[in-house]
């Protein structure tokens, strides 16, 4: 009978170890959700030239608010710069001339980031030039909250294939004048000006396919078409063209074309609209008074140069909050050769105190132990290797060493510190701990009070788990987080209260 | 061998630093908001929501409870052995 009872207790904490474990392994699994959510918006520019970008951007005068916004205005500088279009007319026209000059700068330095990283980097005219004016183009002086909606898949080959959901003017990306899509290479050729009836001349413009003719647009304006790709509502990608039909009109599509839609990346585009719905993805900043839209802004450290420090081994959430004085300050620390704060020497807390003090000392003795058993070996090898005579002369000199050493380095000591001494100093520790048990023991009682806190989890992984969090099943209008909670409370519940009956019982 | 004994009383000295030191570090150990443990059960907090959490931490507060108790009882057995004349003065049930 004792023996049912003990294996019936035995088996009630092993279900209860399980349910703990289960909440753990879900709590994994929500991250591993998470980071499959954040796939959609995997982004083309990461690392050092991020941070590089980054960096540029808030000397043009921009402050974000979080590592996110500054991530992703990052990458939309680079989308607008590497595919030539940000999709709008004006600007890309204000800035055709520069932008390939741009890039090739942006490409040479991201060629040799591994060399740059952890140090300043030299801003190049050009560079700087179409940085300035993707900020004054889009941001204004004071909080700017601008959506772009720009995502990527990624291929196979591991290609970022930046789309917007649909061709909405605002939203959607121009990729510029040539693109390869589906294996085919297009391009759009000018040919001359035609006169079309009722309207008079117009400007022919041939869509090619590898060299051949496939499709024709005439407009008023001398303006290449542009292509972009955007999602449709069957979630498959889909090439389309827009030009410039008038001074107020957008033409826009093309059909005379091999590729039709791409298949395959359903999957990410249902992911990346759900969570388009759920999280602010924007690139939002705040514009610096007398910096943005300030044409003649520009900025020298003190070699003279324009330069930006990227921070070594650092992270995008280095640039929450900084503005363009705070990163030129530093800038200038880092090329005078001073310790940068905040990345260079960071406070520790006490736990990596303690720990740093003790493995010093742990080396420290280490080091003593392995000097001292060099030493004796040394002497025992010297011992063995002399004659008796001068064993007899070598121990009278050693005799009269140790007396010296002892008479000499202990006796302040032995004066110093007494047996009761060491008493006090165990007892000292003794209460010490007590102190920390009682600081422990009331930090445990306060532990329920402690407030939600993500910092630890990135902003990919804190959105991925709201947008788990907020998912509901149709039929039942009941979140799956609001269901797997209510059931793991019960069943702690239950767990909880057995276990105090069964000790109320015991006892 | 004098070189031997002095590495040998270095030791000593180091250890004999490192205890007076000892509780002065013990004492600087704060359980602020800063404390990692606080941000790992800030972290599971925004995980399970409150109400999980809130589950989770009086399931921990009960156990703690229960070994607490356990080791007061086993300390006043302990010193109810080694003093017999204390037997008595408290009842642990």
């Amino acid at each position: 009978m004792v023996k049912a009872v003990n294996e019936s207790r035995l088996l009630k904490i092993i279900v209860s170890v399980i349910l703990c474990l289960t909440v753990t392994a879900f709590s994994i699994m929500i991250k591993c959700v998470e980071v499959y959510a954040a796939i959609p918006l995997a982004l083309p520019l990461v690392g050092a030239g991020l941070m590089l970008v980054a960096g540029i951007l808030v000397m043009a005068g921009l402050t974000f608010e979080s590592q996110n916004q500054a991530t992703i205005a990052a990458n939309q500088w680079y989308i607008d710069l590497k595919y030539s279009h940000p999709g709008k007319w004006g600007f890309n026209r204000l800035i055709n001339e520069e932008k390939e000059l741009a890039l090739e700068d942006f490409e040479n330095i991201e060629e040799n980031i591994e060399e740059i990283n952890g140090s300043v980097v030299e801003v190049t005219d050009n560079l700087w030039n179409y940085s300035k004016k993707w900020v004054s183009h889009y941001y204004d002086e004071g909080q700017n909250n601008i959506n772009r909606d720009v995502y990527t898949v990624v291929d196979e080959e591991g290609n970022h294939i930046p789309y917007c959901f649909n061709h909405n003017f605002d939203d959607r990306v121009l990729l510029g004048e040539t693109i390869e899509w589906m294996g085919n290479q297009y391009e759009w050729v000018y040919n001359g000006q035609v006169s079309v009836p009722h309207v008079g001349k117009m400007h022919l413009y041939l869509l090619m396919e590898n060299g051949q003719n496939v499709g024709q647009v005439t407009t008023l304006i001398e303006e290449k078409p542009q292509f972009y790709i955007y999602a449709t509502n069957e979630d498959k990608l889909r090439l389309g063209a827009e030009y410039q039909r008038t001074e107020n009109t957008i033409g826009r599509g093309i059909t005379n074309y091999a590729g039709g839609v791409l298949s395959g990346y359903e999957e990410q585009i249902q992911l990346a609209r759900a969570i388009s719905e759920e999280m602010e993805y924007n690139i939002a900043a705040t514009g610096k008074a007398g910096v943005i839209d300030n044409q003649d802004w520009d900025y020298e450290t003190v070699d003279g140069k324009r330069s930006v420090y990227v921070p070594k081994n650092g992270t995008m959430e280095y640039y929450e909050g900084l503005t363009y004085g705070e990163l030129l300050t530093i800038t200038d620390m880092a090329i005078a050769g001073e310790p940068v704060p905040g990345v260079d020497e960071e406070e520790k807390t006490w736990w990596e105190q303690l720990v740093g003090g003790v493995s010093a000392k742990v080396e420290e003795g280490a080091q003593l132990l392995v000097g001292t058993l060099a030493d004796l070996k040394a002497w025992l090898e010297g011992t063995y290797q002399n004659v008796i005579g001068s064993i007899r002369e070598g121990t009278a000199t050693i005799a009269e060493e140790i007396r010296a050493q002892e008479v000499e380095d202990i006796d302040p000591k032995i004066r110093q510190f007494g047996v009761f001494d060491i008493f006090i100093l165990f007892l000292e520790v003794l209460l010490a701990c007590i102190r920390l048990i009682i600081r422990a023991c009331v930090y445990l009682a306060k532990i329920v009070t402690i407030p939600p806190d993500g910092t630890l989890l990135n902003d990919d992984a804190q959105s991925g788990l709201d947008f788990f969090k907020n998912q509901i099943i149709p039929v039942i209008n009941i979140s799956v987080w609001d269901m797997f909670s209510g059931l793991m409370s019960l069943i702690i519940s239950l767990a909880v209260v057995k276990r105090v009956r069964r000790v109320a019982e015991s006892g | 061998m004098g070189n031997v004994l002095n590495k040998v009383r270095e030791a000593i000295e180091a250890l004999t630093d490192q205890l007076i030191l000892l509780p002065d570090r013990i004492d600087s150990i704060t359980f602020d908001d800063n404390f990692v443990v606080t941000k790992f059960l800030g972290l599971i907090h925004y995980i399970l929501g409150t109400p999980l959490y809130t589950l989770f931490c009086l399931f921990l507060l009960i156990g703690a409870g229960f070994i607490l108790y356990n080791i007061a009882k086993k300390i006043i057995n302990i010193i109810g052995i080694i003093i017999p004349k204390i037997k008595g003065m408290f009842i642990i049930p």
